[in-house]
């Protein structure tokens, strides 16, 4: 036990035997922390006297106090001590909120922990609990949630909904701008992030300065997310329990035209263009419809609903216990989830196409003390995942309600009659089939998938302090392997139409088979993949204090991984072959008396990827550090200032990732040296054939990594001991980016873009976050967190060629900004197009031209003629330069609260007219385009859309300011309702707390655009983003 | 203080523990592919031989192919290929369309740039003497074979876009921005280089091919006639003396065309093409006809000088490496057969017609454009009926070889030369196609009509039957049947002399003789027989003038080579592009079914052509980009 804790306890103890004489004023009340747990052991003191006690095992206590001005002190190891007076109290609950200091005291950097008030780097770390939200995606929950992390998810598709992220931003245009993510120490992919149960994790970190990740040398130079999970503490076993279950159903839908507006407003499409044109929808298939007859023949369908439900449910359970003795320490873990999609199921099919993902996740942490100073850890994990779903990609099927019109065809065919000779479902199409059936598309068959993840790890630590004091060593060895085996199964389905046909009896309607299907499943596609990782790791540590002033600390590290691609990876020596790194890192501190402090780091690396001497690199760095309040000057401001610390970083980093696995060895050529497609034929009987061959890069022996130097100056600010203030200020300059070497023409004939280390990006930023923490006398406790990241970049150097005109070269602006034609309006009339430039070159052709109210481009340059060198930097990057969020939570008694805001700003993206282009190839019609689209009635120069058309009418469809959209939003990312049942229930229930909680997920979002959901971005017909409400129950045991 | 001794200690051993790990990232085995490898040996050097020839641009390649930019054929609106949409008028600066600059897609097979090509030859020239077990002699052979593809390809380019940068050797991979940014050379020194090349490789080629393995590779006689067709479009109008490109000048203002007419262009041209005719010639080219036996349905009528003639012309095409093929593309490419399908007409009745599309057909222009019976255009011939000539007839059994006796069609169908008939199917007429002879019904909702909306169907009423084997079935794919298609023919090269002979020295018998070849071949009266018969031409004695004589030159080889890739490119050299090539195509209503309806004439789809804009093609914006050491075409 702690000694302190014995002494408080002893001294309670004491007091105890004195409460006797004590008189007046009883006080009662409990003690618990934030989410209703009882705190024992708490110590309560009248300030200021020897008069006080501690609380029971329930957290209850009882004090007898002289005078309502007494001032009870509440204090408790690892949280923050509370005072208030006692007033007119007799009861007084008092909840202690855990100490951001205490919890931080040690702060997890690579490869060791250092103590918090050390660390130098610029690291942020996020309490675990805050990254719990009812989804089963980590990765979601990143946005606004960590200063220095941009964030955004485009997608709702379970299962395919991971958030895209980046530290301090996109700092380089080459193959990977996304951390590198170590999982207790192995390095894993952002799935396996994912999916990593919140519940389970015991710190999460991100590394942004040079000094934090130049350990890792030639992987760091994108930031560094460190996680690692639980281990088991001595005492008896905890049990914890929590259930959810959640609705999820989508935040936004797509409108489309009903039927008769479809056809009228179709024909109208087609006579825009061409007077003559013949009309598709006949007067009586249009009254027919309006007038509901037989929906086989005047069909009206809104795919969407057709399709799609209005919500799923989703469940998630996790179970986990902790405890052990003196020779063992365990945790334990397991979560089981169900995750389904919104697809529709089709009647007469007995497999289900929709999505439906179980999960079993298992984590075993084990810690065995062999000896005094020898430790054993054995952590085991692994993730069963069985996926079925529908053939195509979900978002592909939600992308497929544009592809057919309400009018042309049923989803199926329903004869009264029909069931009878048919055993297969009547698929609507009509003509000579070729019209999109989404529906058919996604009941036509279903893929199943067994994924599974296993990690193995051990790990030795010996402590040498027999040899010289603060020595430590220690080994591990760490597996990773991944399987995934998919089958997808699919019917060709029947198509059929229906024709009118006159018969003695009137009009009669008759179904006709467009397309022979099969009624059976046809052979599954089968699709297998497998990877492994394995790391080993060996680490020499040793951390003194000398004289009480001079804290000396040293870490080496020698590291090996190697990445196995043993199915999936592609059948080309290069995809197959695995990837390596090798290194040997090193860490060296060194402060004086709690106020100096300075630290060097080094990652010396070597990776497969490059030639011989190229394979090895030097990534230095070196930080300095005052904290200023620790010195004696600034006693007199503590009580106001709290804390003062200056921080500045200086270092190198680098990035070995600098091209997709299927371009690695640059300094060999990649040649196709028997390529079919580049053969020919001689002979008599065209049979006397050789292939070819195709050079598919030139080798290249100074290829090498990406460098990147990061300088970081850092402020930390505490107020009042109640609030923190981080702010952080980098400079990034990213250099050798690997990349196309734009300037060589086609002239010099080259199959293969010539590419080498020729890019420079440079980057700015700052991270901001701010915490704060309050307690009341009445019970009521509150907690504020908010972020802020700002990051910036502009291209210095890349391969472009010289361009005639200033605007169109990419130098100065940032790596994700985009090009595009300034549009105008929409011609006015043919008067306006003759004044006005050239389009395209296609102003002579009526075919494929453009006439009035299609969309009017300037002409920038001013040559006469509209082309691609009018494209000027239009709009902001796409991805966001800025990401915030701001939340607090609250409690009160046995009721508490949180929420949280999440938003994104300085950030641009383009409807691709393409996609949602109503008309063309009979596609369906989005409401919006129908109720403001330019026409001859509504001539308005502004409207959503051009001049209807029924083809594509590629004017309108270049990027340009037209499709231009702001997409920034502000959205209540998370709000949640708990209530604690009280503790007597409890008691009597044998069970240490009971907590039941509402919380919902993206409930609203404030955007300027509102077409759908400002997330999603360009990707606004597929799988929307999803609101979710759930209710949880949480049980402690 | 020990403990920095300690820390060196463990460093030290951690760091020689690393460097042991040195050979741990070596992780590619020898033997990967490399470039070297395709020079160490005869068999392997072939794939680099076979890389060359690769680029060469396919006319059977259908969606890309040159034959299809011009008025010669036309398809429905809502079909589409890249001739069609360059003819069109959507070429654009930023997006070329069938651009061998910067290459091309097309369905089924794409077109390379051509400048890949180019590199492609200069490494197997630069490398070829490593392979071990060649002789000297076979080296230099290959090598003269890289070098007449190289002055091909380069001659292509300089066709479509006029001077081109001269790519003789290959920049290295480390070449600086500044060596790749090349000029274009003037259209004479572009011109003196591809002869040059030429006159070079032709020493190391062999006479002729004669293994039958290697039938598709470049010999003396194929490289003489590419230099003679090189040498007919230097002394052509587009490049000799034209005064439109006077302010063409590169980036360094030097002048690229030299706007002097030189008639001296027009002598080398004829010595050229005299040089090829006579090689061909004396190495067993002959002008082709048909002597096997005909088909049951026509063996008693190929007594009839018409039904030979028709025989003859036909499979000169379709007869695989027949005596009249100098070089025949022997690389059916993947996509060869969608030639044949698109123009295949569907077999009424057939279970399936997947290789018949149905849906190319030629132009009334075209069907215009063949002489009569007499051998003399439509409008020269005092016996056609020129200004009735869409009145429809009923067809008198004198016209039986061609048409349906009995039957009615236009008067513009009968009483025309055996390659109209060899060539063109129309409404009452036969076509020998599908192995069968069929009875041709084509208005529409008749058995060989358009049916219904649908999308196959001949635009214009009329079917090709030239470019399709008469054997080919279109139930099935592997049911039509292949030729090499003729990429130079002995027929050409009659016409190349005759055209540079008669420009050079005015009509002469020799000019006669050379178009006489051709035309008795097909069953055409002689020249001089047909323009001095005073009944018959309303133009008296056109072809003793010069001018008149061009024209008749002119109009024979757009007859004797319709369909075969050349008009494009031949309006273009002589300049009357805008003449042919800016009106729209024409064809009758196929969509009418009674005879009244459908013999009037309709437009069938817009050909534009801006002159003199679109004498070259635009160079890809990007291109002017990247090297702005390169100037853009004028006007684009």
């Amino acid at each position: 036990m702690n000694p302190i804790l014995k002494l408080v306890f002893s001294l309670v103890f004491f007091l105890c035997v004195f409460e006797g004489q004590a008189q007046s004023i009883l006080i009662t009340g409990k003690t618990v922390d934030k989410e209703g747990a009882p705190l024992p052991g708490v110590s309560i003191v009248v300030k200021g006297s020897s008069n006080g006690t501690s609380s029971s095992f329930d957290g209850d206590y009882a004090l007898t106090v002289n005078s309502k001005e007494d001032i009870l002190q509440f204090s408790y190891l690892g949280f923050d001590t509370e005072e208030l007076i006692v007033s007119n109290n007799t009861v007084i609950n008092m909840v202690l909120t855990e100490s951001q200091e205490s919890l931080e005291e040690v702060q997890i950097v690579a490869f060791q922990k250092q103590k918090k008030s050390s660390v130098i780097a610029s690291i942020n770390t996020i309490k675990p609990s805050e990254l719990k939200q009812p989804s089963s995606n980590l990765t979601a929950a990143l946005a606004g949630r960590l200063a220095g992390v941009i964030s955004y998810q485009r997608s709702g598709e379970p299962g395919q909904d991971n958030a895209e992220f980046f530290i301090r931003g996109v700092t380089s245009f080459g193959y990977k701008n996304s951390p590198l993510i170590m999982i207790d120490g192995l390095e894993v992919t952002s799935n396996d992030l994912a999916r990593i149960d919140p519940e389970n994790i015991n710190s999460f970190s991100i590394m942004k300065d040079a000094t934090a990740t130049a350990l890792y040398g030639a992987r760091g130079a994108n930031g560094v997310i460190l996680v690692t999970t639980k281990e088991g503490k001595k005492g008896k076993p905890k049990i914890s329990v929590r259930i959810e279950n959640s609705f999820s159903a989508p935040t936004k839908i797509n409108q489309f035209l009903g039927a008769v507006d479809y056809m009228e407003l179709y024909n109208s499409a087609l006579r825009t263009r061409d007077n003559n044109a013949l009309l598709l929808y006949s007067k009586n298939k249009i009254e027919g419809t309006r007038n509901g007859l037989d929906s086989n023949i005047y069909p009206n369908v809104d795919w969407y609903s057709e399709m799609f439900r209005d919500y799923v449910m989703n469940k998630r359970i996790n179970l986990n216990v902790s405890g052990g003795g003196d020779i063992a320490q365990y945790y334990l873990s397991i979560t089981q989830s169900n995750e389904k999609g919104l697809l529709e199921v089709d009647a007469l099919n007995n497999f289900n196409n929709n999505i439906d993902i179980n999960r079993s996740n298992l984590r075993a942490n084990i810690n065995i003390n062999l000896s005094k100073t020898t430790t054993a850890k054995v952590k085991f994990y692994s993730l069963y995942e069985r996926y079925n779903g529908p053939v195509d990609d979900a978002d592909a099927l939600f992308e497929g309600v544009v592809n057919a019109n309400p009018a042309n065809f049923p989803k199926y065919y329903d004869f009264e009659d029909a069931d009878q000779y048919y055993n297969h479902t009547l698929f609507g199409n009509k003509g000579n089939g070729g019209f999109s059936n989404p529906y058919a598309d996604m009941v036509k068959g279903y893929k199943d998938r067994f994924r599974s993840t296993i990690l193995s790890q051990f790990q030795l630590e010996q402590d040498l302090s027999f040899v010289t004091e603060g020595l430590k060593v220690r080994a591990m060895a760490s597996v990773k392997s991944y399987s995934s085996n998919e089958n997808t199964r699919s019917f060709t389905p029947f198509f059929y139409g229906v024709y009118e046909s006159e018969t003695e009896e009137g009009v009669s309607n008759l179904l006709y088979q467009i397309q022979e299907g099969t009624e059976y499943l046809n052979n599954p596609q089968v699709s297998n993949e497998a990877n492994s990782n394995f790391y080993y790791e060996f680490v020499t540590q040793y951390s003194r204090t000398f004289n009480k002033k001079h804290d000396v600390g040293a870490l080496v590290v020698f590291n090996r991984t190697e990445k196995l691609n043993t199915i999936g990876g592609g059948n080309s020596a290069y995809t197959t072959l695995p990837s390596r790194n090798l290194g040997l890192s090193g860490r060296f501190t060194y402060a004086y008396d709690d106020r100096y402090f300075s630290e060097f780091n080094f990652g010396f690396n070597g990776t497969e990827k490059f030639a011989k001497n190229n394979r090895f690199g030097f990534f230095p760095s070196a930080g300095f550090g005052w904290n200023v309040s620790n010195e004696s000057f600034f006693e007199k401001i503590k009580p106001v200032v709290s804390l003062l610390r200056l921080k500045y970083t200086y270092g190198i980093v680098g990035n070995d990732a600098i091209s997709g696995p299927e371009d690695r060895f640059f300094y060999l050529s990649d040649v196709n040296i028997s390529d079919g497609g580049k053969g020919y034929t001689f002979g008599e009987q065209f049979n006397n054939y050789y292939p070819g061959y195709y050079i598919g890069r030139y080798p290249n022996a100074e290829v090498s990594w990406e460098i990147a130097k990061k300088a970081n100056y850092g402020l930390e600010l505490g107020l009042f001991k109640k609030a923190t203030l981080q702010v952080d200020y980098f400079t990034e300059e990213r250099s050798n980016i690997y990349m196309s070497r734009d300037y060589v023409p086609e002239t010099f004939g080259s199959t293969a873009t010539i590419k080498s280390n020729v890019g420079e990006v440079q980057s700015h930023g700052v991270d901001i976050s701010l915490d704060s923490n309050f307690s009341f006398a009445n019970g009521f406790w509150l907690t504020t967190r908010a972020n802020f990241t700002y990051a910036t970049n502009e291209i210095l150097k890349n391969g472009e060629p010289v361009y005639p005109y200033d605007y169109m070269s990419k130098k100065g602006y940032s790596v994700n900004q985009e090009w595009g034609y300034l549009a105008e309006r929409l011609f006015i009339d043919q008067a306006d197009i003759d004044a006005s430039p050239s389009q395209f070159n296609q102003g002579n052709s009526s075919e494929l031209g453009y006439l009035a109210g299609d969309i009017k481009y300037t002409d920038v340059n001013e040559d006469g003629k509209v082309d691609e060198l009018d494209r000027v930097p239009i709009g902001q990057p796409t991805i966001p330069e800025i990401v915030y969020g701001f939340g607090a939570s609250m409690g009160y008694k046995n009721f508490d609260m949180s929420f949280f805001f999440q938003g994104v700003a300085k950030q641009s993206f383009f409807i691709d007219p393409n996609k949602i282009a109503p008309f063309v190839d009979q596609g369906n019609a989005l409401s919006v385009i129908a109720n403001n689209h330019w026409s001859d009635k509504n001539p308005d120069p502004n409207a959503f859309w051009p001049r209807l058309s029924t083809s594509p009418v590629a004017n309108n469809e270049e990027r340009s300011t037209w499709w231009l959209r702001d997409a920034d939003f502000l959205r209540l990312k998370s709000l949640e309702i708990g209530y604690s049942l009280p503790e007597n229930l409890m008691k009597k229930a044998h069970l240490q707390s009971t907590r039941i909680y509402l919380s919902g997920l993206n409930l609203f979002a404030l955007s300027k655009f509102k077409l759908w959901d400002p997330e999603m971005g360009d990707n606004g017909l597929g799988y929307p983003t999803q609101r979710v409400v759930n209710l949880g129950l949480q049980i402690k045991l | 203080m020990s403990f920095s001794k300690q820390l060196f200690a463990i460093v030290l051993t951690t760091a020689s523990f690393l460097s042991s790990c040195g050979d741990y990232l070596d992780i590619v085995p020898d033997k990967t592919q490399e470039v070297d490898l395709l020079f160490e040996r005869k068999e392997a050097a072939y794939k680099a031989l076979a890389t060359c020839y690769n680029h060469l641009p396919t006319n059977d390649a259908f969606y890309g192919s040159f034959v299809m930019a011009s008025d010669e054929l036309a398809i429905p609106s809502v079909q589409q290929t890249e001739g069609t949409d360059l003819m069109k008028g959507n070429q654009s600066a930023s997006d070329p369309i069938m651009g061998y600059w910067s290459g091309y897609g097309a369905t089924g097979q794409g077109q390379s740039s051509l400048w890949e090509g180019i590199r492609s030859c200069n490494i197997l020239i630069d490398n070829i003497d490593l392979v071990k077990d060649m002789t000297t002699v076979e080296k230099e052979m290959w090598k003269a074979e890289a070098q007449v593809l190289k002055a091909q390809f380069h001659f292509l380019l300089l066709r479509n876009y006029g001077p081109i940068p001269i790519v003789d050797v290959n920049l290295p991979i480390s070449a600086s921005e500044e060596e790749v940014k090349v000029l274009r050379n003037t259209t004479d020194a572009c011109f003196d280089y591809i002869v040059n090349t030429l006159n070079t490789a032709i020493k190391s080629l062999p006479l002729k091919v004669s293994s039958s393995n290697d039938f598709g590779r470049i010999d003396q006689v194929i490289a003489t006639s590419i230099k003679s067709k090189v040498l007919l479009y230097a002394a052509s109008p587009l490049f000799n003396g034209n005064s439109d490109y006077e302010n063409f000048v590169d980036a360094k203002g030097n002048k690229l065309f030299n706007t002097t007419t030189d008639p001296k262009k027009w002598e080398k041209a004829m010595d050229a093409s005299k040089e090829a005719l006579d090689l061909a010639i004396a190495t067993g080219f002959s002008l082709y006809t048909f002597s096997d036996s005909a088909p049951e349905f026509d063996a008693e009528d190929m007594q009839a000088t018409e039904v030979k003639s028709l025989y003859n012309y036909r499979y000169m095409i379709a007869e695989r490496w027949n005596s009249e093929l100098i070089w025949g593309a022997s690389n059916p490419v993947n996509s060869w057969w969608q030639f044949q399908a698109s123009l295949l007409m569907k077999k009424p009745g057939s279970s399936s017609v997947e290789a018949a599309w149905q849906w190319v057909s030629p132009t009334l222009r075209m069907a215009e454009l063949y002489y009569t019976k007499n051998g003399l255009p439509i409008s020269e011939d005092l016996s056609f009926d020129y200004n009735n000539r869409y009145e429809v007839t009923t067809i008198p059994a004198s016209e039986k070889f061609h048409a349906q006796e009995g039957e009615r069609t236009a008067k513009l169908h009968l009483g025309r030369e055996p390659r109209f008939y060899a060539s063109l199917g129309f409404d009452r007429g036969i076509n020998r196609t599908w192995g069968e002879k069929w009875n041709l019904k084509m208005k529409s909702g008749e058995i060989h009509g358009r049916k219904g909306f649908s999308n196959d169907y001949l635009a214009t009423g009329y079917s090709l039957k030239k470019m399709v084997h008469p054997d080919s079935q279109g139930d099935a794919y592997n049911k039509l049947i292949s030729y090499a298609w003729p990429t130079i023919r002995l027929g050409e090269l009659y016409l190349n002399y005759a055209e540079a002979a008669n420009e050079y020295n005015g009509p002469s018998q020799e000019v006669y003789d050379a178009l006489n070849a051709i035309r008795s071949r097909s069953g055409v009266n002689n020249v001089e027989d047909a323009w001095s018969n005073l009944a018959l031409t309303r133009s008296l004695n056109k072809h003793l003038d010069k001018k008149g004589l061009k024209e008749i030159i002119q109009q024979e080889r757009m007859i004797e080579l319709a369909f075969e890739g050349h008009r494009y490119h031949d309006l273009r050299r002589w300049k009357i592009a805008e003449n042919h090539l800016n009106t729209p195509v024409k064809g009758w209503r196929v969509n009418e079914s009674d005879e009244a309806n459908y013999y009037q004439i309709q437009e069938v789809g817009q050909r534009i052509f801006e002159s003199p804009r679109d004498y070259f093609h635009p160079i890809k914006i990007l291109e002017l980009t990247i090297n702005n050491n390169l100037v853009q075409n004028p006007d684009w």
